[in-house]
C-alpha cells in the first residue's frame, strides 16, 4: 500500500485526485472498506445536520405541529412524540449538538495531549514521572462517570460537555503519545540526527514527531465516536442542554418514559442514529488503526 | 599535524549494579587526513570512546576526566548549543547499523537539506538540493533517488547515504562506529573503499572503530587496540602487524585467517573479556594472557613506548 501512495505520482487538481485517492480505498482491503463506508456515514449524516434549518419540514423544536403520539405515517414518516413534535424533524437536527462538542472536544485533546505526551516522555525523569502520575490517575475512573461529574459541577452547555470530554480523553493521547515516544527516542536515527547537529526541538519535532502522528490519527477517529457517545450519554441524563435543543440523546430520555405506551418511534429513531454515528466514526478510526498502524507495516530490507 | 588529541578520557556508565568504567584513561592522537583504527571486543568501550568524542553518550553516561581538544578546542569544555555547531561540521558521525539511522520518515533530500540548513542557515534551499545531488552522485547513489524513502534504499545504500551525510558539510574528522558490521563481506568492502574515497575527496580525517583487526590493517594508518576501557597497544599499522608487542594483540592477530599460511587455522582467544564491574586487580587481559608471570596478577602495567609512536601496556616489555 506504502508503494501505491509513493511511486504513482498524481499531477491532477488536489481535490479531484484525493476523491480518486478515497474511492479507490475501496479496493484496499477490509481496512480501506470500513474508512469508506465510515466516512461516507459520517459525513452524509454531518451534511445532514448541517443543512437542517433548509431540510426538515417542520420547526424541530415547535409542539402540536401534528396529534400527541402519532406512529410514524405518510405526513409524520417517523411520527410524533408526547407533545406533538414531529420526529423527523428532530432526527435531522437532533445530531448538531454532538458533533459541536465532537468537533471541539477532539482538537482539544489533540492539541493538549500530544505535545504534553511528546515532551514528557522525551525528557523523561521527574517530569514525565509526575505527569504520567496525573494522567493514569484520570485514566482510571471510568470515562462517562467522571464525564458526568464534571458536567454535574459546571452545568449544561456545549462548552462545559466539550470540556468534561476533554479532561477525560486527554490522557488517552497521552498514553499513545508517550510510549511511542519512548521507543522511538532509543533509535538510532535519533542519535543520528543528534550527530549532524540537530538541537532538541528539531528532534522532537521533526524526526519524532512524524512517527508519532500515525497512531495519533487513529486514536483521534475513535476519540470522536467515544466523544459522540459520551455527549448523547451526557444529554440523556439531562446534564447536556437546555430541554428546548433538539437532541438526540435528549429524545432519548423521553422515548424512554414513553416506550410502555407503545410508542417506540420516539425513541428508535434518534437511537439509530448515535449508533451510526458512532459506528462511523469507529470503522475510520479503526480502518485508519489497521492501515497506519506501524507494528503492521512490512519493513524492506 | 595533530587535529584530534584525546587525553587520559575516563567515562563512567552509572547502572543499578555499580559504575562501570568503560574509558579508562585512554589517550589518542590522530593526524590530519589520517586514519586510526580503534580495534577490540565487544564491550572493550571502543564505541563509547566514539560517542564521548561528540558527546553523545547515553543518559547514564558521563566523561569523568581528561580532555578532547579538536584544532586545539577542548570540546569537553564547550556548551551543548556550541557542541551542535561541531557535530555535522567538524565531526562527521556513522553509525553501525545504517538500517535504523535514517529518519523513517523523511526523504533522503530532506536529510541533507536539513543539516545543511541547520549549519549554515543562509543556504538557499535550492542551493542545498543541488549539493545532495553532487554528494548523492559521489557516493553511489542516484540522485534522482533523493525524493524516495530510506525503507526503499537498501542496507549498503543507506549506509552509503549516512557517508554522504557525514562528509556533507567537509568536517575534519569523520567518526565512523562499526560502519560495515551490519552489512554482507563484499558490501563491506565496498563502503570502507568509499569511506577511504571520501577521506581522500575531502582531506578529511578518519576514526575507524572495529572489532575486525583485518579491516584496520588494511586500511589505516595508526592502530590503536583497545581491551577492556584501555588501550593496551597503539602504533603504526606497520608497527602492529609486523612488530605486535602485546599478548592480546598477537592473540588478535592470530584471529586473522591468513592466506599466506594456510596450514595455520585462525585460533580463537581461550575466555572472556573481564566483568567490568569486576575487574581482576592486576593486568586485566591476565586471566587470558598465555605470557603472564606473578606480577601481572597484583600490578597494573602502564602504557610506556617502545621505538617511535608504539606504545605497549605489558610488563613483558618493560611497562
Amino acid at each position: 500500500m506504502r508503494q501505491g501512495i509513493t511511486s504513482r505520482s498524481d499531477k491532477r487538481w488536489f481535490p479531484v485526485s484525493a476523491i480518486s485517492r478515497f474511492v479507490a480505498l475501496r479496493n484496499k482491503g477490509v481496512a480501506g472498506l470500513a474508512i469508506f463506508v465510515g466516512t461516507i456515514i459520517v459525513l452524509s449524516i454531518s451534511l445532514m445536520t448541517v443543512s437542517a434549518p433548509w431540510i426538515s419540514p417542520r420547526d424541530p423544536s415547535a409542539i402540536n405541529v401534528g396529534p400527541v403520539l402519532a406512529s410514524p405515517s405518510i405526513d409524520f414518516p417517523l411520527g410524533t412524540d408526547h407533545l406533538g413534535r414531529d420526529m423527523l424533524s428532530r432526527v435531522i437536527s437532533g445530531g448538531s449538538i454532538m458533533l459541536q462538542v465532537a468537533l471541539l472536544s477532539v482538537p482539544i485533546c489533540l492539541f493538549v495531549g500530544v505535545p504534553i505526551g511528546l515532551l514528557a516522555a522525551y525528557i523523561g525523569g521527574t517530569p514525565e514521572k509526575v505527569t504520567s502520575l496525573v494522567m493514569d490517575c484520570v485514566y482510571a475512573f471510568p470515562g462517562l462517570i467522571l464525564a458526568i461529574a464534571i458536567a454535574a459541577v459546571l452545568g449544561p452547555g456545549v462548552f462545559n460537555m466539550t470540556l468534561a470530554i476533554v479532561v477525560v480523553y486527554i490522557p488517552s493521547y497521552y498514553r499513545v503519545v508517550r510510549s511511542q515516544v519512548l521507543s522511538i527516542k532509543e533509535l538510532t536515527y535519533v542519535d543520528a540526527a543528534r550527530a549532524i547537529g540537530a538541537s532538541g526541538p528539531s528532534i522532537v519535532f521533526r524526526y519524532i514527531l512524524p512517527s508519532v502522528l500515525p497512531s495519533v490519527i487513529a486514536v483521534s477517529s475513535v476519540n470522536f465516536a467515544d466523544a459522540i457517545l459520551t455527549a448523547a450519554g451526557l444529554t440523556f441524563i439531562g446534564l447536556g442542554l437546555p430541554v428546548s435543543t433538539p437532541d438526540w440523546g435528549w429524545d432519548l430520555t423521553n422515548g424512554r418514559q414513553l416506550l410502555p405506551s407503545g410508542a417506540w418511534w420516539v425513541m428508535a429513531f434518534p437511537g439509530i442514529m448515535i449508533v451510526l454515528l458512532a459506528l462511523g466514526f469507529t470503522l475510520v478510526g479503526e480502518g485508519l488503526n489497521e492501515l497506519l498502524n506501524p507494528k503492521l507495516e512490512v519493513q524492506v530490507s | 599535524m595533530v587535529l584530534l588529541n584525546v587525553n587520559s578520557l575516563t567515562t563512567e556508565y552509572r547502572t543499578e549494579a555499580g559504575v562501570i568504567r568503560a574509558v579508562d584513561d585512554v589517550a589518542l592522537s590522530v593526524e590530519r587526513t589520517s586514519m586510526l583504527g580503534i580495534v577490540g571486543e565487544s564491550g572493550s568501550g571502543k564505541s563509547t570512546l566514539g560517542l564521548s568524542i561528540i558527546r553523545l553518550l547515553p543518559p547514564m553516561g558521563s566523561i569523568v576526566k581528561g580532555s578532547i581538544k579538536l584544532d586545539g578546542k577542548d570540546l569537553l569544555s564547550l556548551s551543548e548549543e556550541e557542541m551542535e555547531e561541531i557535530r555535522g561540521r567538524k565531526i562527521g558521525y556513522i553509525f553501525q547499523d545504517p538500517l535504523t539511522s535514517l529518519n523513517p520518515v523523511g526523504k533522503i533530500k530532506d536529510h541533507f537539506v536539513e543539516l545543511i540548513t541547520n549549519h549554515e542557515p543562509d543556504t538557499p534551499v535550492e542551493q542545498a538540493v543541488e549539493r545532495t545531488r553532487e554528494l548523492l552522485a559521489q557516493v553511489g547513489i542516484s540522485p534522482e533517488r533523493m525524493d524516495e524513502y530510506p525503507h526503499q534504499f537498501s542496507g549498503g545504500m543507506r549506509q552509503r547515504i549516512m557517508i554522504g551525510l557525514a562528509v556533507a558539510l567537509r568536517p575534519d574528522l569523520i567518526v565512523a562506529d562499526e560502519p560495515t558490521t551490519a552489512l554482507d563481506v563484499i558490501v563491506q568492502a565496498k563502503i570502507l573503499g568509499l569511506l577511504n574515497d571520501m577521506q581522500k575527496t575531502y582531506d578529511a580525517a578518519v576514526v575507524l572503530i572495529t572489532h575486525n583487526l583485518g579491516i584496520v590493517l588494511e586500511r589505516c594508518d595508526n592502530i590503536a587496540v583497545m581491551y577492556a576501557g584501555q588501550v593496551v597497544e597503539s602504533g603504526s599499522s606497520t608497527d602492529i602487524y609486523g612488530d605486535p608487542l602485546h599478548p592480546y594483540t598477537r592473540a588478535l592477530l592470530d584471529t586473522t585467517p591468513n592466506v599466506e599460511l594456510n596450514e595455520q587455522k585462525p585460533k580463537a582467544i581461550p575466555g572472556t573479556p573481564p566483568d567490568l564491574l569486576n575487574l581482576p586487580r592486576g593486568c586485566r587481559f591476565e586471566p587470558r594472557c598465555p605470557v603472564a608471570f606473578d606480577r601481572c596478577k597484583s600490578e597494573i602495567p602502564d602504557l610506556i613506548r617502545k621505538g617511535s609512536g608504539h606504545d605497549v601496556r605489558c610488563f613483558r616489555e618493560g611497562g
